[in-house]
């Protein structure tokens, strides 16, 4: 994009984020989502053809309607990476700094004062009377930037001089680099001023002050300022690096490579017997197994410099400014959580783009929750989440729902098994009762009814002796509604808890499989696009999981009715399938799973359909308005 | 690093303390601190000594020192417990401060409380309405636990 396509969307209201207009093909490359600017006039987001397969439009379920003609209400959502959010907050910086006419880095600052709330920072700026003390009040030196801002980095020999934070100075032999803000001119040594950054960087703070306190200099730094420090640091760190590797590159002789590869010597020995036999033949033999030996260093080479390239990049990704935009981006999609969600998986920096519904009852997330429908979305990395409730997926169990569960398991769980193994009802009067001695004769506190611990009944049938000789029937006519309850939750607990042992194992097996794919990958030359499905199994079948156990809790509050058979049965044939898998996975040879890949496949897919037919017979359930409200009402979901 | 700046700052403290204060660590451990404070001379704390506790953390000063009033004070920016709502000991530290500014800082606080930011709201409520009330109560514990 160019820099004349301004970016019109008003991101300060954040409640009031409409998109009309939006059409799109199947492919998805003819995008134009089109947004009423404040000046009236319609700007095209994304031009036709200029999308790449970043911002496919995505859609939380796979159909429309289930298979029972029940609309599905789908999220629309783009993929996008912190990035991409960093591109479209600098056109909203640019668009202030060509009103302002103030440097790029003091425009982002007061944006991020005023929370990207454009309008009220404009009315502010242009209601103060006085604009230079305005700006000082944010922390804004006003006197533009010269050209070259890293003169910013000075050399010191000056022996006065003293870094008020490690309090060391420079001499004349030792100098040292000093750092100051351009409006300030409060010097501070560059590794004290790199360490402030990165303490409050790692805090998440931004527009940082100059650290000078005496008194309190208020002035902020700019993205500049911090540019100029970070590309020092980057320098520094990196001269760091080569020097630490070069030492321990130095230590590696060609002896312990060869060794690294297992190539013995003796097989060159060998050769050198036959020599004399056949000289030529031998000659290109030597010349081929030296070929070799030169391959495999070359290989070792490539694979360090490979491994050390990782390593800068990784550093890379944590530079000061990388850091630094990575806050600005994470706080804006806070600020603006309707329209951006941050991807709940560990060390996962993607974000979702909230685009729209593929429905025309639905106009906000809350009226799709009012549904109990799951908009679960997918990073670019493929970690599936709920759009609603920014929680690890939870299909088909809605969120509030998963609320409840969640609640209701902290509540339950700890006093439950206490329960379960020490108390029995009181077969009169019902009322909970714990056994406190080795005393089968129990007497009823509350309704003084006698009993057989063992078999509940009247204790005056055992009157002689304190032996219970009478066959406990299983299904006791009068268990009580408390105990009832309690164990219709332990059974769905158990269930939701066992899928979840079963999902931490697989993925704990499958971790360890997938490292020696890996393995095999190198050893065996087997591509990385054959072994890509082995990874798209593994993913399929911990989602699978993942739905297997939220059925459960979803299972617990649905009343009993024809629906819940349906998805009972449905249920039963999902974990058929995830069974079957699962065994796959264990019975399968490294060796022989490029081979098993088409059976893999079969199951996967049919696992896969069961998976959909599952959650459609979830969502049919609710088809019903009756069915829906009246779950809605028992179960007092706003 | 952070032993470097401590130990530098416990000099320059020796040479040039700071008026009503003074500072020190306890036994070999530089990490750990005891301060005391004399009660200014214009504020219901006169006559008192205060004692607090300093701690710095591994990461000093990139972090503020954690410091707790060890003498009970009545005050409405400290609690029964001696801990003190101060800005420059949370978001507004600054590695370029200084243990004896806190300090400083601190003995300013004891003249002039920030009653609209309260770590105790009753003591608050009394030095807004009741200002009397308030400088009899911290005169009475002033001289029951610090003289």
């Amino acid at each position: 994009m160019t820099d004349d396509d301004e970016y019109f969307e008003d991101f300060s209201d954040n409640s009031s984020i409409e998109l009309s207009g939006v059409d799109e093909d199947v492919l998805g490359n003819e995008l134009s989502s089109v947004d009423i600017s404040d000046s009236g006039e319609y700007e095209f987001d994304d031009g036709p053809g200029n999308t790449d397969s970043s911002s496919e439009i995505l859609y939380s379920f796979y159909k429309s309607r289930t298979s029972g003609g029940i609309p599905t209400h789908r999220l629309k959502y783009r993929n996008i990476a912190l990035d991409d959010i960093q591109k479209e907050l600098e056109k909203d910086v640019k668009k202030v700094q060509n009103m302002l006419q103030l440097d790029y880095g003091k425009c982002l600052n007061l944006l991020l004062q005023y929370s990207w709330n454009e309008h009220k920072m404009l009315d502010m700026y242009m209601n103060a009377p006085n604009h230079q003390d305005y700006l000082l009040k944010n922390g804004i030196y006003e006197a533009k930037f010269p050209e070259d801002l890293s003169r910013l980095i000075s050399t010191e020999t000056d022996e006065n001089i003293l870094c008020g934070i490690c309090y060391c100075g420079p001499t004349k032999d030792e100098p040292m680099n000093f750092f100051s803000m351009y409006g300030c001119k409060h010097k501070f040594c560059t590794d004290c001023y790199i360490q402030y950054l990165k303490n409050k960087n790692e805090s998440g703070s931004m527009a940082i002050e100059c650290p000078f306190a005496d008194p309190k200099c208020h002035l902020k730094i700019t993205i500049e300022e911090l540019n100029v420090l970070s590309e020092y640091n980057n320098k520094m760190e990196e001269k760091h690096f080569y020097h630490k590797k070069q030492e321990e590159c130095n230590l590696l002789s060609e002896e312990q490579i060869k060794q690294m590869y297992k190539l013995d010597s003796d097989s060159e020995f060998e050769f050198d017997e036959q020599l004399d036999v056949e000289d030529d033949f031998n000659n290109t033999v030597k010349t081929k197994e030296k070929m070799k030996i030169d391959e495999l260093v070359y290989d070792f080479h490539t694979i360090i410099q490979q491994r050390e390239r990782e390593e800068i990049d990784k550093k890379r990704n944590r530079t000061i400014i990388s850091k630094y935009w990575y806050n600005i981006g994470s706080r804006y999609c806070t600020i603006n959580t309707k329209k951006y969600k941050h991807c709940p998986s560990p060390d996962c920096d993607n974000v979702v783009q909230f685009i729209g519904f593929d429905s025309d009852i639905v106009a906000n997330i809350e009226e799709l929750k009012r549904l109990l429908m799951i908009p679960l979305v997918r990073c670019k990395s493929n970690h599936q989440f709920c759009f609603g409730c920014n929680e690890t997926a939870h299909a088909p169990c809605p969120c509030k729902v998963v609320q409840l569960w969640k609640i209701k398991c902290e509540d339950d769980s700890e006093t439950l098994n206490w329960i379960q193994t020490n108390t029995k009802d009181c077969p009169r009067c019902h009322s909970l009762i714990e056994k406190n001695g080795g005393c089968n004769h129990m007497t009823c506190k509350s309704c003084t009814y006698n009993f057989c611990w063992i078999c509940l009944g009247d204790w005056t049938a055992h009157r002689n002796n304190y032996r219970c000789d009478k066959y406990v029937p299983n299904e006791d006519s009068d268990v009580s509604k408390v105990r009832e309850s309690l164990e219709k939750y332990m059974f769905y607990f158990n269930h939701f808890n066992n899928q979840r042992i079963s999902h931490d194992k697989d993925k704990q097996i499958l971790e360890i499989f997938e490292n020696k794919i890996k393995e095999l990958q190198i050893n065996s030359g087997v591509s990385w696009i054959e072994s890509v499905f082995y990874k798209e199994c593994v993913n399929a079948l911990l989602e699978c999981r993942e739905s297997l156990k939220w059925s459960y809790a979803f299972l617990f509050y649905i009343p009993n009715c024809r629906g819940k058979q349906l998805i009972e049965t449905a249920q039963w044939q999902l974990s058929n399938k995830v069974e079957q898998l699962s065994r796959l996975f264990e019975d399968v040879e490294i060796g022989d799973v490029i081979k098993k890949k088409p059976m893999f496949l079969t199951i996967k897919s049919s696992m896969v359909t069961a998976q959909n037919v599952f959650l459609e017979t979830c969502i049919d359930i609710f088809a019903d308005k009756h069915t829906l409200k009246d779950f809605v009402q028992r179960w007092n979901i706003k | 690093m952070s032993m470097k700046r401590i130990n530098k700052e416990l000099q320059d403290i020796g040479r040039d303390p700071p008026s009503q204060c003074s500072a020190g660590p306890v036994g070999d451990d530089l990490f750990h601190w005891q301060a005391s404070i004399i009660g200014p001379a214009d504020s219901p704390y006169a006559g008192g000594v205060f004692f607090l506790a300093i701690h710095f953390p591994t990461d000093y000063p990139f972090k503020p020192p954690k410091i707790q009033f060890e003498t009970k004070i009545y005050h409405p920016n400290i609690n029964s417990n001696g801990n003190i709502c101060l800005d420059i000991l949370k978001e507004q530290w600054s590695p370029a401060l200084t243990i004896s500014k806190v300090l400083l800082s601190i003995c300013s606080l004891l003249t002039d409380a920030n009653p609209d930011d309260p770590l105790v709201p009753e003591i608050a409520h009394i030095y807004k309405n009741d200002r009397a009330k308030y400088e009899a109560t911290a005169k009475e514990w002033t001289k029951k636990y610090a003289i």
